[in-house]
């Protein structure tokens, strides 16, 4: 009887949420995905190197986007006032944004801020689990983390691991009063949003973070970066070329 | 018409609930909870509301040896000593006696997490599964019977009656009005040796904020800290729950909150003071393949004699002498107005 009851209320509501509830409403399903040099990220496994020859893995991946635009084929900007925030764990690699009611037609560009700008580097915002893991120190601004980028690495003909964590913030500190988002801009070709869903994917390449043209950084330059701002400028300009869009299937 | 479906649905849900087990908090006191300043919101969950009945019951529960059916004269307070800030010393190489304070906004349980969900779903796991509670004792305790039907609308004492009056009772022990707190919401301030403390503790120099964060001081996760450099059972923390290597070695983040007196330190008691934990931290890290990046290094993170008084300056005050002595949290049995 009891499983008769725990299973009338799941078929009530599967009726309630009927043909009438079929996603007609233009949306947009933006698939997060991550790679190191090209490569699907797998965590967590000493599976990469670097052109310095440094081998590594990567054992978290948590960040924050804010106030994404779509840029339409004539110019025009749709405008979503959000944050959102991606963290990568092993057992589960998806990450996705996903916007609704978005106007018909063409895009040619999607415009993000990495990071979160004032009006949401509030701690206040976000749930204790996720408070917890990306707080900034009030001592050195407040806020939240950027970006928390980290893993294991061994140098060239060297065994002993050493770990990189690589973290993004603003930096308000002594004389220092200085904001580490940046805002990317990622070519969107082919986006058309239609009646119904889309959907995108959006690609960081992890290296790239420590790559600038034919500059390679070791990732000892990326250990305990927090109040160094040079090394955040490094990641503020690196970031900008980190993405790639497709649609999806294709 | 979707409206009715809907409504359909919330009643037989509500069917289905009440089969299960008859609440009803009616007759209960309901009362708020004094959430220190600057602390994130408490969550409480909509079957389990605060109530001072219920609260009292769970104070009854955590102190009452009579309840233990496994271990007969030890009570949830008998470990977790309240002078202590809710733990106590036990041998070296035993799973340590982790705090109580705080436990509201845990989600994990254990050093090695194997314990999971609210901290109903935990409390009824420590009656029914730790203690072994003993329910012929407790439906036939006058002021038990009493309170639960005062809290729950039935005299009827299961242990989900027990485990969520502990529940109750635990989201109440909130520890928050320490020196660091008082500075912290600019009410008082830290000596200049305890500013530079705070300083190491809150930016890479020590690096203690990414694991201790918030005003929690802990960040509800598991880290290996390069402890040991080989693992086996006795140290393999969580990844005996999750059976991924990635987990060899890890075990929960411990708040530091009042931890000038919860000596001995880490899970497995093998501090005996502060200074050995920040000695470690200095200059004892083990980097293996299974230490936490933030580690950093091999050895540690060479601090200088002085940083460390420093640091240790800061943490002791993280002590809420107002926690350690809230009557509300003692043990009953032991007033004088109250009846074992």
């Amino acid at each position: 009887m009891k499983n008769l009851l725990f299973a009338l209320p799941i078929l009530v509501f599967l009726m309630a949420c009927g043909s009438d509830d079929k996603v007609e409403n233009p949306s947009l399903k933006i698939n997060m995905l991550h790679t190191v040099d090209g490569a699907k990220l797998k965590m967590d496994a000493m599976l990469y190197a670097n052109d310095l020859g440094e081998q590594f893995s990567v054992t978290k991946v948590n960040y924050y986007l804010s106030e994404l635009e779509l840029v339409k084929a004539n110019g025009e900007l749709v405008k979503i006032d959000s944050m959102w925030y991606i963290s990568l764990n092993p057992q589960n690699m998806e990450a996705t944004i996903n916007l609704q009611s978005l106007p018909l037609g063409d895009y040619q560009q999607i415009n993000f801020i990495f990071g979160l700008t004032d009006k949401w580097n509030d701690q206040s915002l976000v749930p204790v689990d996720q408070l917890q893991a990306m707080i900034w120190p009030e001592n050195m601004g407040g806020g939240l983390h950027f970006m928390k980028l980290e893993g294991r690495f061994s140098l060239p003909e060297a065994e002993a691991l050493n770990g990189y964590n690589t973290h993004m913030g603003n930096l308000k500190m002594g004389d220092m009063d200085l904001d580490h988002f940046f805002k990317a801009e990622v070519p969107a070709a082919g986006l058309s949003v239609g009646q119904g869903l889309t959907e995108v994917n959006l690609e960081m390449d992890l290296l790239k973070w420590y790559t600038h043209g034919s500059t390679h950084y070791s990732l000892t330059e990326f250990q305990a970066i927090m109040n160094k701002p040079e090394k955040q400028a490094i990641l503020m300009e690196n970031g900008q070329n980190i993405w790639s869009f497709s649609i999806k299937g294709e | 018409m979707r409206r009715i479906l809907i409504l359909c649905l919330s009643v037989v849900s509500l069917v289905a609930c009440e089969a299960d087990e008859p609440v009803d908090h009616s007759a209960a006191t309901p009362i708020s909870l004094n959430v220190p300043g600057k602390f994130p919101k408490v969550v409480i969950p909509a079957d389990n509301p605060l109530t001072a009945e219920g609260v009292a019951l769970g104070r009854r529960v955590y102190y009452d040896r009579n309840l233990n059916t496994k271990d007969k004269g030890r009570a949830c307070g008998d470990c977790h000593q309240q002078k202590t800030g809710f733990a106590s010393a036990n041998e070296q190489g035993q799973l340590a006696i982790m705090p109580h304070a705080n436990l509201a906004y845990d989600q994990y349980f254990l050093w090695n997490g194997s314990k999971e969900g609210s901290l109903e779903d935990v409390m009824v796991f420590e009656i029914r599964d730790f203690f072994e509670a003993d329910l012929d004792y407790a439906n036939g305790n006058e002021e038990y019977r009493h309170l639960a039907k005062l809290a729950f609308g039935h005299e009827e004492i299961s242990y989900k009656t027990l485990g969520y009056a502990l529940a109750q009772f635990s989201r109440t022990q909130l520890s928050g009005n320490s020196k660091f707190d008082k500075f912290n919401r600019g009410e008082g301030t830290l000596t200049e040796q305890e500013k530079r403390g705070y300083d190491l503790f809150f930016t890479e120099d020590a690096d203690c904020f990414h694991c201790h964060s918030t005003v929690l001081f802990r960040d509800g996760d598991f880290h290996n800290i390069g402890l040991d450099a080989t693992f086996h059972a006795g140290n393999a923390g969580r990844f005996l729950v999750t059976g991924d290597s990635v987990d060899i070695g890890k075990f929960k983040t411990p708040s530091l909150r009042n931890v000038a007196v919860t000596a001995p330190y880490m899970h497995d008691n093998r501090f005996a003071t502060l200074e050995e934990v920040v000695d470690f931290y200095s200059d004892q890290v083990n980097f293996t393949e299974f230490t936490d990046p933030l580690m950093n290094h091999e050895g540690g993170i060479n601090m200088t004699a002085a940083q460390k008084e420093d640091l240790i300056a800061f943490l002791k005050t993280l002590t809420d002498e107002e926690y350690l002595e809230n009557e509300d949290f003692s043990n009953p049995f032991n007033s004088p107005t109250t009846d074992r």
